[in-house]
């Protein structure tokens, strides 16, 4: 077991690639609507999910109202093809900017919060937006949704197939991906890591603790808003009861049961959840009962999730320093 | 010799308590300083207002001439005052390694685009991160648990490591609490090395201990709080043979 653990850190990167090109030529091989139709769905729910990852699992603030971010993602974009027929990358850029100032701002009011009550703020934050949602019925049409949203255009390109759309969540996970993967590994990632094992300590090392918070929640609230803007796109419906707190929670568990601050197992973690409860749709009403167990056993048998004790960088260097030792 | 630190008549109050009433002190470059003094002395608050844990409420603290009152503590830091911990607290689920590098961040530069674009420039600063870090942790004699987690160390590890991170704040001043506390005989004379050798890397070293014989061996110059007030101050023979300190320290000691 530890061997075959050594054996994948080591090789990572590979693992990486070919699970690319897997992604890449499924819509080739699988010619089912369902099927693709889940994995974009997938997909999407692991960008959600990293977003959280990035905040809870590298930055130590559980949050359990991130779903706001990608319900303002995604009322920028509707209201932005709906009513002023924009193509799709500029209503990306929007989103991503309007979810980064509300990023900021909740990242102001959360300076001053230590722990729980961080997480109560993200709940607050979380119902004020979709009471706004709900109730600002000028724009957003309240309780009825935004409906007829159209599909994404590029430079004047439209993406109608199920297959282009997939291969448009696939570009954005992956820019996801690399983007938090490079941001953890690197002086900015360190300082964040620190941030969250120890505040006062990590001051004491010079580390300026308000700004990696802010540029932690900015970042993470971009992503779902990128989410957003693609869910809307991608579901052509829109309506403030997705956007919940219990919502939330459903992809904070998806984080946890993949181990938080470990990109890998977020990604396994959000993948398995979201195509459980499709593979076992026969079980009908017992559905809901099976997703609770499995995952109170995992917490009980992993208390950290699925992979929330591993690193693979250091399990790469404890390799490296083992083999130096034996071989003198 | 220049004058590196002064604390001007420093108070600190928690609600009606007295940390500290009207301290005055000075520590000159290259100097080993002792703070000593019994339990609830005062001797960490010191550390937390000079290191800007705390503001005090009374009172200027001057770093190499210049003002530093108040300022937040990682700008002290980066200032170059660098702290240990009494009650250890290392960042744990990281290695020994990663530990001094994150010691290294306001001595290092890389932002958000180095680390999205993976440029030349982060990789350079990244690989003498780590060259340092691995002078530290052999100047520490950690080099051979470098890549273990700070949680799994042993305790006498655990202080060196917190060591080998504020060393890597390249500080001028290096504030030790309680360096020794917990540690065996052994531990503690290994200590006592290392402590001589980061003096000999022009370090000036603060350090707070409650081990008397440890604290006399090392330091050339002592001062003594007790309930907060300055009760003498001078070398460790005169401060052996001061009356107010035998009373309020020593004697206690003794009696045990």
């Amino acid at each position: 077991m530890k061997k075959a653990k050594i054996l994948f850190a080591k090789n990572l990167h590979l693992v990486t690639i070919i699970a690319f090109l897997v992604l890449l030529a499924l819509p080739f091989v699988v010619k089912s609507n369902y099927i693709l139709r889940m994995m974009t769905l997938c997909m999407l729910y692991v960008m959600m999910a990293l977003s959280i990852n990035l905040l809870t699992g590298y930055l130590g603030v559980m949050t359990i109202g991130h779903i706001a971010f990608m319900g303002i993602g995604a009322y920028a974009t509707a209201i932005l093809v709906k009513n002023f027929h924009w193509q799709t990358l500029p209503c990306y850029l929007a989103a991503i900017l309007l979810t980064g100032v509300f990023g900021l701002l909740l990242a102001l009011a959360a300076s001053k919060l230590q722990g729980y009550y961080m997480t109560i703020l993200t709940l607050g934050f979380c119902e004020i937006v979709r009471l706004v949602e709900i109730n600002w019925v000028d724009l957003t049409r309240g309780a009825l949704g935004i409906s007829g949203i159209s599909s994404p255009v590029f430079f004047g390109m439209k993406l109608g197939s199920r297959r282009s759309i997939y291969f448009l969540m696939l570009v954005l996970l992956i820019l996801t991906i690399f983007l938090i993967y490079s941001l953890i590994n690197s002086r900015i990632g360190n300082a964040v890591i620190a941030i969250r094992e120890d505040e006062l300590a990590a001051r004491a090392m010079g580390i300026n603790v308000f700004k990696y918070k802010v540029i932690v929640f900015v970042l993470s609230a971009m992503i779902m808003g990128l989410a957003g803007a693609f869910y809307a796109q991608y579901m052509s419906y829109i309506d403030p009861a997705v956007f919940t707190v219990s919502a939330s929670l459903n992809v904070l568990i998806m984080t946890i049961f993949g181990g938080l601050g470990n990109i890998l197992g977020t990604i396994i973690g959000a993948s398995v959840l979201t195509v459980l409860p499709e593979l076992i749709r026969f079980l009908a009403e017992y559905r809901n009962l099976i997703y609770g167990i499995l995952v109170i056993v995992l917490m009980l048998v992993k208390p950290d999730g699925l992979l929330g004790k591993t690193n693979f960088k250091y399990i790469r260097q404890q390799a490296s320093v083992k083999q130096e030792s034996e071989g003198q | 010799m220049e004058r590196l630190l002064r604390v001007e008549k420093v108070t600190q109050r928690f609600g009606g308590l007295t940390a500290l009433d009207q301290v005055q002190m000075h520590v000159d470059r290259g100097e080993i300083i002792g703070v000593i003094g019994p339990n609830g002395s005062g001797k960490s608050t010191m550390f937390n207002v000079i290191t800007g844990m705390y503001k005090p409420a009374e009172g200027k603290i001057l770093f190499k001439e210049e003002e530093i009152t108040g300022l937040a503590p990682h700008v002290i830091a980066q200032k170059g005052l660098a702290r240990t911990f009494q009650n250890i607290r290392l960042f744990e689920k990281m290695t020994a390694m990663d530990n001094v590098i994150i010691g290294m961040h306001s001595r290092t530069k890389a932002g958000l685009a180095d680390a999205i674009f993976h440029t030349p420039r982060k990789r350079k600063e990244e690989r003498e991160s780590e060259e340092k870090a691995r002078e530290l942790l052999k100047l520490v004699n950690l080099y051979d648990v470098r890549y273990e987690l700070a949680s799994s160390l042993s305790y006498g590890y655990q202080r060196k490591l917190e060591i080998a991170r504020a060393l890597a704040v390249s500080p001028e001043i290096l504030l030790l609490d309680e360096p020794a506390a917990g540690m065996n005989e052994q531990e503690t004379a290994e200590l006592l090395q290392i402590i001589q050798k980061i003096k000999k890397l022009n370090k000036t070293v603060i350090l707070i201990d409650h081990d008397m014989k440890f604290v006399m061996n090392i330091c050339e110059r002592l001062y003594v709080l007790n309930y907060g007030v300055l009760i003498a101050e001078g070398t460790p023979e005169e401060i052996s043979k001061n009356q107010d300190v035998i009373d309020a320290y020593l004697g206690e000691e003794d009696e045990e």
